[in-house]
């Protein structure tokens, strides 16, 4: 809600294109793009203006970027890399703010292109435009015949910093400590801001770098980090904006016309603003900002987290507002707000009249009613602060809402569901697309209930390949079970297999949940998770006893392989030896079994090296010609526990098809493999999907605030929208690979999205299972 | 050089997305060739100058992207503009409870902001959820005209959009004539200041 960063990504980049400047005859225009298919015309129409917005005179590389905004108000990050030699730019579209990532990306195809092997570049970019890596990933491709490599980490949560964040760092060696708290204060005012400098790369990172000051709030007015020439006239726009404008442009400007402008100059360094913003402040809140930004040889974080300070010490009161009361909707109350903090009441007045603030506290708001919490940098400091005056409001805060959240439990936790109900419009549309999955779990469950009587009534074989998919680290033994226990859903009366253990009740989980909001502490939040560790107690010989026998006659019964395996068919080949090396395009049957030699591997990794894991895809193309090695690993950093880990970072490798081929290696590390019906169980549906591929649908937080690590239910929230999406693409599926009529799924559109929801309904079974 | 306009008005359209900002602004603007970037940087803007008693007034219709995600919208996003449009569907009832909300949060902490509330999509009776009456006491209420229109059929749209501009421009003169007579009376301060000092 707050974020206007895209929540569902299904690619690391939606287009790559290459682009002219174009001359005096002609406007600038596109060269080539990839995938050939793209369709955005919009977009298509509007990247060569963007990307050539002024003239370019610039002697070397460099990079840039501009972003573009839906109708939904979501952003499309496009990176530039202009060559002057070449004369065209390089660009690529994604739905992530990862500016670092994907400089570094454009260098790799810039290589490529210009390297003998630059026939590679449609193979590369192939194995690239997949599913970005999760949190804790990483995503290797290696091209020009093994020499280079391009590795992709999911950026962290950290806070960013110098030197690692470009934009940031160009920031700050750019502007001094006057400019860069003057543009802050008026950023938090909503002015209509213009940052303005002649080069595009100096002005992108300024406008990006400037914006991520505000964290956790973000901009939620116009945002144009660099505007071309032909849309000059949106400076006219009364309503706040921050718009990078190339000097070139705003020479244009008719400064007469555009009333109040804050206007910072980057290459001279300087800030006018028509208002007194910053003298609105604390006085010694903005000495002690200008005072940590005054080091000029800072280095790491300590940039950003002056601003985050001022920040606490301006609104970190808001913990104080957040009125809770027991079977209530929690709510903000804006007068207990502004007597949180002495001597700001002025600001603090008017910071609750701004856009940023409002949708920052619904935001927060929408997290704790909905059960998730949040935990991130911003709370971190504020606990701090708060221990610092020693106003104790941290604690009371969890303390209150863990009590809350205990007569949610009593409720049956029904209560989510009305809350959200009941919520007011903004917090109804923020968790739309939650309710839509109860929705589809309940038609889900439907589903499951017709299917499962069917499959009863079909042949033996096809029955065994329904089991052996559920359980091909699927959940639909629990979530039956669970959707069993829920009292609108009736459950399926036969079960290929009964849960051999209870799940967890949904409102035991939340609390263990609220035992971490507002903290840090990764150890606490592992012993908070007494029962994940038996529900992994089903071994996989057990598993695999039951299985192995259903998976033969399958065969026969799948389809014909989708036209293009671009990453999957290849996977056959990952092995760290190298050795086995079946044909790329293969059979069905061969297919399948890769699949599963795979996850093999994927395990076996895990086992071994719980806490660093890597699989190596030799990527192969057509003919065996380009070698593109595309090495996906996992580095599990933060835990020892297998089923503690982050849902997000360790469940895929784990939960993947028990092997027929391979029993030697299950009976290696059977306490590994999650059991059908562990902990966790609406992940499976996800890694059922993504058997063998690490790299699934991600799922960005609504807002960049959230630690990954801190939230389980949070990203189940997240798993079921992903499910959602997947079940409705099927040819997204394909695309990847994933054909899951090879296991007998044959109707994607009614039974493999049942089948996939019925699994994310495991979290509201357990509500009502105890 | 001469302008070829006495005045320049900004105003705001509102709305759900969906409810047919963008219609109405097409049915009303000069510049329908000038393309739409609403889905390109999230924000439009269209341009149409009218001439209201002899004078030449210059219209700039201003519309963001997303603007349903706020449950309300701050009075920042105001602050630069002379009038509003505030959008709703007749046949959406949703639509019209956000424009409640919107409209009441105007009140409580803009400054004189000159406002019309319209229906859009008026067009087809049997669809129609949100009643001519309700519409026309929340209104009253709030002290503003309303306007029920259709942007496909043109009804109505002229009319609103004339209406709003003179709300603004009558608004201006009237703000023109208090500046003048405080000016007046500041001079006079002045002079007996000036008196003062000089016995």
């Amino acid at each position: 809600m707050g974020s206007r960063v895209r929540d569902t990504v299904r690619f690391l980049f939606e287009l790559f294109c290459e682009v002219s400047p174009g001359d005096h005859l002609r406007e600038p225009y596109v060269i080539r793009k990839y995938p050939e298919t793209y369709k955005n015309e919009e977009e298509l129409k509007n990247i060569p203006k963007f990307t050539f917005p002024c003239q370019l005179e610039n002697l070397f590389a460099q990079h840039y970027s501009f972003v573009l905004t839906s109708e939904d108000s979501k952003y499309t990050f496009c990176f530039c890399r202009y060559d002057p030699k070449a004369n065209t730019a390089l660009v690529l579209l994604s739905h992530l703010p990862w500016h670092d990532i994907f400089y570094k990306l454009l260098n790799c195809i810039a290589n490529l292109i210009n390297s003998p092997e630059r026939g590679e570049l449609a193979s590369f970019l192939e194995a690239c435009r997949i599913r970005p890596p999760m949190p804790g990933h990483t995503l290797k491709v290696t091209y020009n015949a093994g020499h280079s490599v391009f590795t992709c980490q999911c950026p962290d949560n950290k806070l960013p910093s110098i030197p690692e964040n470009c934009n940031l760092t160009e920031y700050f060696s750019a502007m001094d400590t006057k400019c860069m708290a003057g543009l802050w204060a008026a950023l938090l005012h909503e002015r209509r801001v213009a940052i303005v400098a002649s080069k595009p790369s100096r002005l992108s990172a300024c406008v990006q770098a400037a914006n991520a000051t505000l964290f956790p709030m973000s901009w939620q007015h116009i945002f144009i980090p660099i505007l071309p020439k032909h849309l000059v006239d949106y400076l006219l726009a009364p309503m706040p904006f921050l718009i990078g404008v190339p000097r070139s442009v705003m020479e244009n400007v008719r400064m007469s016309e555009i009333g109040d402008v804050v206007i910072l100059d980057v290459d001279a360094n300087e800030l006018k603003s028509p208002f007194n913003d910053l003298e609105g402040l604390p006085s010694d809140l903005v000495s002690s900002l200008k005072k940590a930004l005054s080091d000029k040889n800072a280095l790491g974080d300590a940039v950003s987290r002056a601003f985050l300070r001022a920040l606490v010490s301006l609104i970190g009161g808001y913990r104080d507002a957040i009125k809770i009361e027991n079977g209530q909707l929690i709510t903000f109350n804006p007068d207990a707000f502004i007597r949180t903090r002495k001597n700001m009441q002025p600001f603090l007045t008017k910071i609750l009249q701004s856009q940023i603030f409002r949708q920052f506290i619904d935001e927060r708001l929408d997290l704790l009613n909905s059960g998730r919490g949040f935990n991130d940098e911003f709370e971190m400091e504020c606990s701090h602060y708060a221990d610092k005056l020693n106003t104790g409001s941290g604690q009371k805060l969890k303390q209150q809402y863990r009590d809350w959240a205990k007569t949610v439990k009593k409720e049956g936790g029904a209560f989510f569901k009305t809350v959200k109900d009941k919520a007011n419009p903004a917090v109804q549309s923020a968790v739309k697309t939650v309710r839509q999955g109860g929705k589809n779990v309940k038609s889900a469950v439907k589903g499951l209930k017709n299917k499962i009587p069917r499959t009863g009534s079909r042949p033996s074989s096809i029955n065994t390949t329904d089991d052996s998919r559920f359980s091909c680290g699927s959940a639909t033994p629990v979530s039956s079970d669970s959707s069993d226990s829920s009292p609108s859903n009736k459950p399926p009366l036969s079960r290929p297999l009964p849960p051999r253990e209870p799940p967890p009740a949904l409102p035991l989980d939340l609390l263990t949940e609220m035992e971490f909001l507002f903290d840090s502490k990764k150890t606490q939040r592992r012993d908070s998770f007494p029962n994940s560790s038996h529900n992994s107690d089903i071994s996989l010989p057990d598993k695999a006893k039951t299985l192995s026998p259903c998976l033969p006659p399958r065969l026969p019964e799948r389809p014909q392989l989708p036209v293009r395996y671009p990453i999957i068919s290849t996977r056959k080949l990952i092995d760290l030896s190298d050795a086995p090396m079946p044909p790329p395009r293969a059979t069905p049957t061969s297919t399948l079994q890769n699949l599963h030699f795979v996850s093999n591997i994927t395990k076996n990794d895990v086992n071994t090296t719980p806490d660093f894991h890597t699989t190596t895809i030799r990527f192969t193309e057509g003919n065996d010609k380009a070698k593109l090695k595309l090495t996906l690993s996992t580095n599990q950093r933060k835990v020892s526990l297998p089923t503690t880990q982050s849902p997000c970072n360790g469940t895929a490798p784990k939960l993947t098809v028990p092997s027929v081929g391979r029993p030697s290696q299950e009976g290696v590390r059977p306490r590994l493999v999650v059991g059908p019906n562990a902990e966790l169980p609406s992940y499976k549906g996800k890694i059922q999907e993504s058997c063998g591929s690490d790299s699934d649908l991600i799922k960005l937080d609504d807002s960049p605030t959230n630690l990954e690590d801190f939230d389980p239910l949070k990203c189940r929230d997240k798993n079921q929208k992903v499910e959602q999406i997947k079940s409705t693409d099927s040819a997204l599926l394909h695309e990847y690979g994933l054909d899951f009529s090879q296991f007998g799924l044959l109707d994607y559109s009614a039974g493999s999205s049942a089948r996939q929801d019925s699994n994310t309904s495991v979290p509201k079974g357990w509500t009502t299972f105890n | 050089m001469a302008r070829e306009f006495d005045h320049l008005f900004k105003l705001l359209i509102i709305g759900d997305s969906g409810v047919g900002k963008s219609c109405l602004l097409l049915r009303f603007a000069d510049n329908t060739f000038s393309g739409s970037y609403i889905t390109t940087i999230g924000v439009d803007f269209k341009i149409r100058t009218l001439e209201i008693n002899g004078e030449r007034v210059k219209l700039q219709i201003w519309d963001t992207a997303g603007q349903e995600r706020f449950r309300t919208i701050t009075s920042t996003y105001y602050r630069g503009t002379h009038g509003v449009i505030v959008v709703y569907d007749v046949t959406n009832g949703e639509s019209f409870a956000n424009v409640k909300r919107w409209l009441h949060e105007i009140e409580q902490n803009c400054d004189v902001v000159n406002k019309v509330l319209v229906g859009n999509k008026n067009d087809c009776p049997s669809r129609k959820v949100v009643v001519t009456e309700d519409a026309q006491r929340f209104a009253n209420q709030m002290n503003i005209p309303l306007f029920e229109t259709s942007a496909k059929e043109n009804i109505n749209v002229e009319e609103m959009f004339l209406t709003i501009t003179k709300m603004v421009l009558k608004s201006k003169l009237d703000m023109k004539e208090r500046q003048n007579v405080t000016k007046d009376t500041v001079h006079l301060k002045n002079n007996i200041k000036t008196k003062k000092k000089c016995c």
